[in-house]
């Protein structure tokens, strides 16, 4: 009786949260999969079950097969650029040198603006000033089909690229000095020294920024909403922004939410494994 | 030989970073060139100086982008949201902290982490079903609801790690006095925690600040738009009217990017949290 009332007061604590989870999270996933059974339209009351159409419906879709794509070569090419030119940039700016405290802010500032505010700078900047200053084609990065991916993740890593480099540079403060030390000793050349203690030395650094930046990149919806819509001509709708139409443009909510709910295990999936893989790769300090 | 190139190294390498740095500070520096812009000027040359400052531009920004309006809101959806948040993640983190040996709160704390993981699409359908079934498409507390929920899973796994370093003594000692549970952590522990509190609710007030998803499928009325709803339609609206525009961006980024400078330490730990320990 006394456990009892002991433990009772943390099960009380954890009531408010619980609450919470239900409505946001376990409610929602749960209708979301009765939904994706059906053939509701994301209007009328009413809705048959239609089984597992839905799903072998996804295989047969061709718009699908490009929004597929589109999101693989983001979230590939985005996570790649971020953390080779994050990480090299945490290199540089772990030196002393002065106005260091400065540009860490500049890479930093960006990530205090939304996606649209982002959005909109870069699609100016793009359509005004690079299509008519330095383009060689004349054409805009973002109304051109097949560089327009290129186009939003140089948006996305504007924006977000700061929180890698804080990490980055986390992770480089945290390699003891003796390290350097003992490989100055042995002489070891700057990119022997990057190569052999920097990088292996980072794990939980790249275990963290890869699967965050892989996973978030995948799911990424405001960056390309604002920047693009998915345009022009669906050259850079991605899964999320397919989902998003499904719903208040294509009437198909049951289809769209099939979709979401495949979208979400594929990113489980990758997640997990990712992060097995990486945490396997780490070194102990 | 070997200084002399390091010496060149060094000197590539600050130029590498100044060089980025102000590619980075350039859509600011377009920012304002274009906001003390007239049409007039900006259609001439583009990239030239303005002649005087146009101040109309932000006068007639302030009226056409009904930016008191989305401030207002903005501000009662992340202050609601965050407090939110905070209030119900520190007892779930506090509780789940002290009682981690126990399997129900490990698999609860495992659920939440799961949570984390799902992606916003594939609750969007359900959650719009469910808030208009409710009523409570276009409510801010509606919002506040649905964005202090989604920010709560990763403020517990904080809140947890947080809570696992403070020493059980200092709450034995309370009981010893006869403190009751609920006293002891609102008098006791929630105080110690506000370190983890502060920099939680600097990075829930950044994100909620720019919330995109949530705030695009459940405030679309116009009375009710938050300035990242508003200014997506209204950058789409305004293309040809690129000066009042700019001043719009101008005004919005002015007190989040304040804000930022002077809460950027607790950014900073936020963000790397984890990332050192693994």
């Amino acid at each position: 009786m006394k456990t009892l009332k002991k433990d009772g007061i943390y099960y009380a604590f954890l009531i408010p949260s619980v609450i919470l989870f239900v409505f946001a999270f376990l409610y929602p996933f749960v209708t979301g999969v009765n939904i994706a059974f059906t053939d509701w339209d994301g209007i009328s009351a009413e809705y048959n079950y239609i089984g597992l159409k839905n799903f072998f419906d996804i295989f047969k879709d061709t718009t699908i097969r490009k929004a597929i794509a589109n999101t693989l070569i983001f979230a590939i090419g985005y996570t790649a650029i971020n953390n080779v030119l994050a990480l090299g940039l945490a290199v540089l700016l772990n030196q002393k040198f002065k106005g260091q405290n400065f540009c860490k802010t500049v890479f930093f500032i960006p990530m205090a603006l939304s996606a649209v505010l982002a959005s909109f700078l870069w699609t100016f900047i793009d359509s005004k000033i690079y299509a008519t200053f330095l383009s060689p084609s004349g054409r805009s990065i973002l109304g051109n089909p097949s560089t327009v991916l290129l186009g939003i993740i140089i948006i996305g890593l504007w924006n977000a690229i700061g929180s890698n480099i804080m990490i980055y540079i986390a992770g480089l403060t945290n390699i003891p000095a003796d390290y350097y030390e003992a490989a100055a000793i042995d002489g070891a050349s700057g990119w022997k020294r990057f190569r052999y203690i920097i990088l292996p030395l980072l794990g939980p650094s790249f275990t963290m920024c890869i699967t965050l930046t892989l996973t978030s990149s995948l799911r990424e919806f405001a960056t390309v909403m604002a920047a693009t819509g998915g345009g022009p001509a669906n050259s850079s709708e991605t899964v999320a922004i397919f989902i998003y139409k499904n719903l208040f443009q294509y009437y198909k909510a049951g289809y769209g939410q099939a979709v979401a709910i495949i979208f979400m295990v594929l990113l489980m999936v990758i997640g997990i494994s990712l992060q097995r893989f990486f945490r396997s790769k780490e070194v102990e300090m | 030989m070997n200084m002399k190139t390091n010496k060149k190294v060094v000197w590539i390498q600050r130029i590498i970073i100044w060089a980025t740095t102000i590619l980075f500070l350039f859509p600011f520096y377009i920012s304002i060139l274009m906001a003390v812009k007239s049409k007039k000027e900006t259609a001439k040359d583009l990239l030239a100086f303005p002649t005087s400052i146009h101040w109309e531009n932000f006068a007639d920004a302030m009226k056409k982008a009904n930016i008191l309006e989305s401030m207002k809101n903005s501000i009662i959806l992340t202050v609601g949201a965050v407090v939110l948040t905070l209030i119900v993640a520190s007892m779930a983190g506090y509780a789940i902290g002290r009682q981690y040996h126990k399997k129900t709160f490990r698999l609860y704390e495992t659920l939440l982490m799961a949570a984390m993981m799902i992606p916003f699409q594939t609750l969007m359908i359900p959650i719009y079903k469910m808030y208009k079934s409710m009523n409570l498409l276009n409510s801010i507390p509606g919002a506040i609801i649905m964005i202090g929920a989604c920010n709560m899973p990763f403020a517990v796994m904080l809140f947890i790690g947080f809570v696992r370093t403070i020493p059980i003594e200092l709450e034995e000692a309370a009981m010893l006095e006869g403190c009751s549970k609920a006293k002891i952590f609102f008098k006791i522990i929630f105080p110690l925690l506000k370190p983890i509190t502060v920099t939680i609710a600097v990075l829930d007030s950044l994100w909620t600040w720019n919330e995109f998803n949530v705030s695009l499928l459940l405030l679309q009325k116009k009375a009710v738009k938050t300035i990242p709803i508003q200014q997506y339609v209204f950058f789409g609206e305004h293309s040809s009217n690129y000066n009042m525009a700019f001043a719009a961006a101008v005004i919005s980024m002015i007190p989040i990017v304040i804000f930022f400078i002077v809460a950027q330490k607790h950014i900073v730990a936020g963000m790397t949290a984890g990332a050192v320990k693994g």
